[in-house]
Order: structure tokens, then sequence, then C-alpha cells
């Protein structure tokens, strides 16, 4: 480990710079999003068949499917975000709407063959939301958003002279930061130069800063499935499902930082802009197998292969620093030849795995006689797997070890977890009434609080004329932290996020 | 993307909704709990016969290199294209330019969105015992998460040589870096004048 950590910082320190490890779990920390009635029984989906969602968790329970059901649905999210950063709290709410599982299910076999029946599936599903928004805003007497700008431009080893240029190497942050004099070379007594931001000049005089972090996210992961599975002598079933993620995320950052002093210190405020999308599309593999020894017993194996993503980030920043008298602004398509910089690339999302058990109370013919049933999964994700490689058409050695390190990087920051789902049915005839929980364990290796995803959800279902109504409430809540800035030579600081959402969602089928 | 989706689902669904009947007047199966299998009749289905005339017209409406006579077209080879009469349309043979009218423009920056990766890293503390004066030093991960509690800040210089601090912000430039990978046609920005 101790060599895994050297080599990333040796190679950093050529260039300390790279696409961000925080990308890495973006697209595999999410809890299951499936039709009401899985959300309902808190998403476990392993081994229990019969919905359209199995397509995304265990293929194999398509192989249940001896009728044709054609199913959508929506969800309504309703999120507040509470954040803590350096004891001040900040409230903010917004609304979304998410798609649920949209498809068609097909049983393909008839009464002459009963022993080798065949089911297929296509859908297309959110299987991650992005839409967010929050904010960090409290004082900081002890360190500054712009000094990682000082600390890379010191770091990078270019001249004033390398960084402003019309195709920078530093675009977005450095090159907005010296062109604006936010951060500029200052003659020490000893004649050496020093990289110093223009907030330092306060904060060493022991005062401080307001900041004030604005985030809005959107987008998300939308993927395309085609399900094969096969019933051997309902006792095993099979499947396999070919996913096509196709994935849009924007951002939109301020950072605002306002001299809090009375004094004539050189620095007055700075506001500072970071619009970023990620869009692109990948290939994933699911594969599922389900045993069922005995009449109403039913166990589950699934594997989820790496997901091969295919993105291109685009970046403009914008910076307006106001000195005490003169202020100066910037975009950084200045600094990106006139356009948006885009870089592409390869991002391998982790596997994971999931076991799981379902007893249905009588699976008979007759549905007036059909009275519930209980599930349970247990899942691995193995978040440090995620790995990085440039896909630009002209690939520099620097950018090869930037993205090996960064590799590295996500392996020492995350770590595998475990996800726990639980849910129930009670069936009245034609009326359902379900249960469930979900709980997603801490990606962080190390991290400064505990992290956890965790679902209390509830619905009724409606079956009848040859279709079907379900409405499910999720209560979601995450806790989670968030570094807004980083630096090497000072204690870091975070914000705490606690995120409460009240998920409405609601599907229709129809048997055909 | 996502209206689109939701308003052809919708369509779908109502389509079909008004379309089935299959399961309107009896139970409707929860395949969860059983899913029956279709019955289906055996049923003999006599072979039609298709005249030599209205099987070249079928053929023909499939795939358009047989419409014409009943002879392969050749200019719809793939391995022949541009054949004609003894002649290659090849643009490789052609003696000038293809393409005309390209603008060189700028090449696109492709520099990734970028982060100090060392800050990921624990940071090296430095501890020395006052009694037997031994020196220990440790990974560590500490933060400042309060105005009024933790670490005071400490100016940074220089000449500063602690261990548990990397002092990083000396203006030392190197030889310059490499390049973004959109590689050159860069010029000059020029700062506005400081007062």
């Amino acid at each position: 480990m101790k060599k895994i950590i050297l080599t990333a910082l040796s190679i950093s320190s050529l260039q300390a710079f790279a696409q961000i490890p925080e990308d890495a779990i973006r697209y595999s920390w999410f809890p299951v999003n499936g039709s009401a009635r899985v959300n309902s029984i808190g998403g476990a989906m392993g081994s229990l068949s019969g919905d359209i969602t199995a397509a995304y968790v265990n293929p194999a329970g398509i192989g249940f499917y001896n009728t044709r059901e054609v199913m959508f649905g929506l969800n309504l999210l309703n999120q507040k975000m509470r954040t803590n950063y350096r004891d001040s709290i900040t409230r903010t709410k917004n609304n979304t709407l998410l798609l649920s599982p949209v498809g068609v299910v097909m049983g393909l076999g008839t009464n002459r063959d009963k022993k080798n029946l065949t089911s297929v599936a296509f859908a297309v599903n959110q299987t991650a939301s992005f839409n967010r928004q929050y904010r960090f805003r409290g004082y900081n007497n002890y360190s500054s958003f712009s000094e990682q700008f000082a600390e890379e431009f010191a770091k990078s080893g270019y001249t004033i002279d390398a960084v402003l240029q019309s195709n920078s190497p530093i675009p977005y942050t450095a090159a907005p930061a010296l062109y604006t004099y936010l951060i500029d070379t200052v003659r020490q007594t000893d004649g050496s130069y020093q990289v110093r931001a223009a907030p330092e000049n306060l904060l060493d005089q022991g005062h401080a800063v307001l900041q004030d972090f604005s985030y809005e996210t959107s987008g998300g992961i939308y993927e395309l499935a085609a399900t094969v599975a096969t019933n051997k002598g309902n006792k095993w079933y099979f499947g396999g499902t070919v996913g096509i993620p196709i994935v849009s995320f924007n951002s939109l950052t301020q950072v605002t930082e306002t001299d809090t002093s009375s004094a004539v210190n050189g620095f007055q405020s700075f506001t500072y802009k970071d619009d970023f999308s990620t869009t692109g599309a990948g290939a994933n593999l699911k594969l599922g197998a389900i045993y069922r020894p005995k009449d109403y017993i039913r166990l589950g194996l699934a594997f989820h292969t790496p997901t091969l993503l295919y993105l291109t980030d685009k970046r403009n920043t914008s910076l307006l620093t106001e000195l005490d008298g003169p202020s100066y602004t910037v975009n950084s398509n200045t600094f990106t030849n006139g356009s948006r910089g885009s870089a592409s690339y390869l991002q391998i999302s982790p596997w994971k795995a999931l076991i799981s058990g379902s007893y249905v109370f009588r699976e008979v013919q007759d549905t007036r006689k059909q009275r519930g049933f209980v599930t349970a999964d247990i899942e691995y994700v193995h978040h440090r797997g995620t790995s990085f490689k440039s896909t630009n058409e002209e690939v520099t050695a620097d950018e090869k070890a930037y993205y090996k390190a960064l590799t590295r990087v996500v392996k020492e920051t995350y770590k595998g977890a475990f996800n726990f789902r639980l849910g129930g049915e009670v069936k009245f005839n034609v009326i359902m009434a379900r249960l469930g929980f979900a709980y997603y364990g801490n990606p962080y290796k190390n991290s400064p609080e505990k992290a956890y995803q965790m679902q209390f959800s509830g619905g009724l279902g409606y079956r009848n004329h040859g279709m079907f109504i379900d409405l499910g409430y999720v209560h979601h809540t995450v806790r989670d932290q968030q570094f807004p800035y980083r630096l090497e030579d000072r204690l870091n600081t975070y914000g705490t996020l606690r995120n409460t959402r009240g998920q409405i969602v609601a599907t229709v089928g129809f048997k055909f | 993307m996502k209206n689109k989706i939701i308003l052809l689902a919708l369509g779908g669904a109502f389509f079909l909704g008004s379309c089935t009947s299959a399961y309107k007047s009896t139970q409707t199966p929860d395949d969860v709990y059983y899913s029956p299998l279709r019955d289906v009749k055996e049923s003999k289905v006599e072979e039609e016969y298709i005249s030599r005339e209205d099987r070249q017209i079928r053929i023909g409406t499939r795939n358009p290199r047989w419409r014409y006579d009943d002879n392969w077209d050749y200019r719809y080879d793939p391995y022949r294209y541009g054949y004609h009469y003894g002649y290659y349309y090849n643009p490789y043979y052609y003696p000038y330019p293809v393409y005309s009218g390209i603008t060189v423009r700028d090449p696109k920056n492709t520099t990734p969105r970028t982060t100090n990766l060392s800050t990921y890293s624990p940071q090296t503390l430095t501890t020395r015992d006052p009694k037997t004066g031994k020196v220990t030093t440790i990974r560590t991960r500490t933060y400042n998460q309060s105005n009024q509690r933790g670490e005071t800040r400490r100016i940074l210089r220089p000449s500063d040589n602690r261990s548990d601090y990397n002092n990083n912000r000396t203006y030392s430039p190197s030889s310059g870096g490499s390049r973004p990978s959109g590689g050159g046609g860069s010029t000059p920005v020029v700062r506005p004048p400081r007062p």
C-alpha cells in the first residue's frame, strides 16, 4: 500500500493534476431505481422475479415470465439538503422527476414445450439521478479556495507566460487566477519568489473570508437493457442483460469569497464560476441465476460486470476578482482557443455481485389464493475498482501517467461496500400492500464522517382487468461529506451533507 | 430526451391498454407468484404458391441489386465499387485533391479537469518524544473544521522547512512542463496592467 501511495505521489508531483477521484463513485454509489412495486419493497429484487426491474438487478428473474406485459413509470422527488460548513448550517430544497423502467417483457414459451421456456425484455430506465442543489456558506479564518490555484501553479513548474497562453496547460484554474491577479508571484525578503493568493493577505493578519459555495447538478444515467432469460424445468432460471448506459451530468458551481475586514489588504472579493458537463455512453453485462429448490423458495445470484463508459467532459470557467481598487474578469475560453475545452476518457466503473433469497406464500395460479412474499438482497459493490484512461486523439505520456495515478488514488480513497435490501408484500386478491428497507454502506476508506444511504419505503398495488397500477413512497436519507477544495500544505476543511428525499413512485402496466 | 421517452411510453402504453383484452374478463396473472403458459393450438399452414415473376418482384423490393432483370447489378457490389465500363471512379486514382474548402482551426484544448492528487493522501506528522528524544513519523488525516477550534493558520514562507508540511508555493519554474494534448497553435495572452 505504501508503495502505491508513494508511486501515486511521485507521479502526481511531476504535475499533480488529473481527472478527480470524486468522479468515481458518482457512477457506482446510488440505490436501485425500479418500478413502484420494487421501490416499495426497498429495491430487493435479486431473487423475486416477475417485474421488469429484474433486467437491471438479476436478469434470471425475467425467466419466470410466461405472459407478456408493457409498463412505464415515473418518480417525483422532493429533496431537502442540510449542509454544515464550518459550524454554519444552510438549507436548500428542490423538486425533480425521475424515469422508472419503461419497457416490455414477453414470455415466449407455450404449453407445447414446458421444459425449456424463454423470455425476453427490453427496457429503458433512469438508474441514477444527479439532480441536486445545495450550498456551503461560512466564515473561514484558516484557508482560502484560491490557495489551491496558487499551489497548483507553483507545483506545475510553468512560468507565468507559459500558463497565460491561448492554449494553456492550466486553462480553467491557474490561468484565470493569474490573469485577474487573484494569484501572483511575490518577492520575499530572501530574494526568492512565492506564489500567493490575494485573500492570504487578510488571512495572515488573522481576519476571515466569507465563503459561499453554490452547487447545482443535473442529469442522470439512462440505461437501455436487452434481456434474455430461460427457465429450466421450473427449477433453474438463467438470464443475461446487455446494458447500454447513457450518461448526462451537468454541474454549475459558483464560489464567492469576500473580505470581512475593513482593512485595506489588496483583496475585496472574487467570484469563480465553473460550468462543467460530462456526456457519453457505455456498455455492461449483467448475468444471473435463480434456483428454486422447493416451491415457495427462491435463491438468487447475480454478477454485474464493470461498465465501460466512454465519456467526454466539457468545461468553461469564469473569474471576477475585485482587489482593493481595480477589478478584473476573464473567461477560460481565452485560454482554450476561444471554445470550451473538451477532454475524452474511458472510465471503467466497478463490478458488483449480489446474493438473494425469497419466500413466496402460495405460488398458485388462482390469484385469490396468493398471499404475499418476503425477500432480501445482500450486494457487494467494488467501489475502489474504478479506473480511468484517456481517449483523447493525441495522448501525451504525462496524461497517461495522470490517469494511472488517479486510478491508484481511487483505490486508496474508496473501498468495497455492502448494500442490504429487505422487503415484503401482503396480497388481498387484487389489492397489495408493501413495505421495504434498504441500506447502502460507506464507500470511503478514510472518511472523516460516516457516509451511508438509507431507505424506508411502502406502497399499494392494484392488479385486475389486464392491467396493474402500483404506487409507492420512499423516504431516502443520505449522509455524506464533501471537500470544496483541497490543499496539500494546510489542513483541509469539509462540509457535511444531509440529504432527505421524499419520493413518490407510480407505475402502470398492461398485460397483452 | 427524458420528455420524449415519457411521451413515447405514455403513447405506447395507452395504445396497448386500449388493444389488450386477453385478461379483461379473467384473472390478471401476477408473475411474481405464478405465470401461466399461453395455450397455443396446433394449426396447419398451407404452403403458398409463388410464381417466378412474383418471386422476382419480391426479391427486388427487398434488395435493389436484383431490381433489374435477373442479374446481379455490380454497381452495388462493395468489392467493385466505382468500377463501371472498365473505369474506376476511385478517389485514390484521382490526381487532384478530392476535398476542398477545409479551413484550419485552432486545436481544441483537451486538458482534463484537474485536482491535486497528493491532497487525497494522509499528511505526514513528525513527533519527538521529549524524554527519549525518539522521532516518530506518522501519517494521519486531520482537518480544520472551525474558526474557533483547530490549528491556527501558519504563514507560509519559502524558508520553511517543517517536515509536517509540504511548502509547495515557491515560484521556481522548471522546463515549462508539457503542452496540452491538443498540440500547439498557442499565442500569448497579455494580462491587463496592474496599477
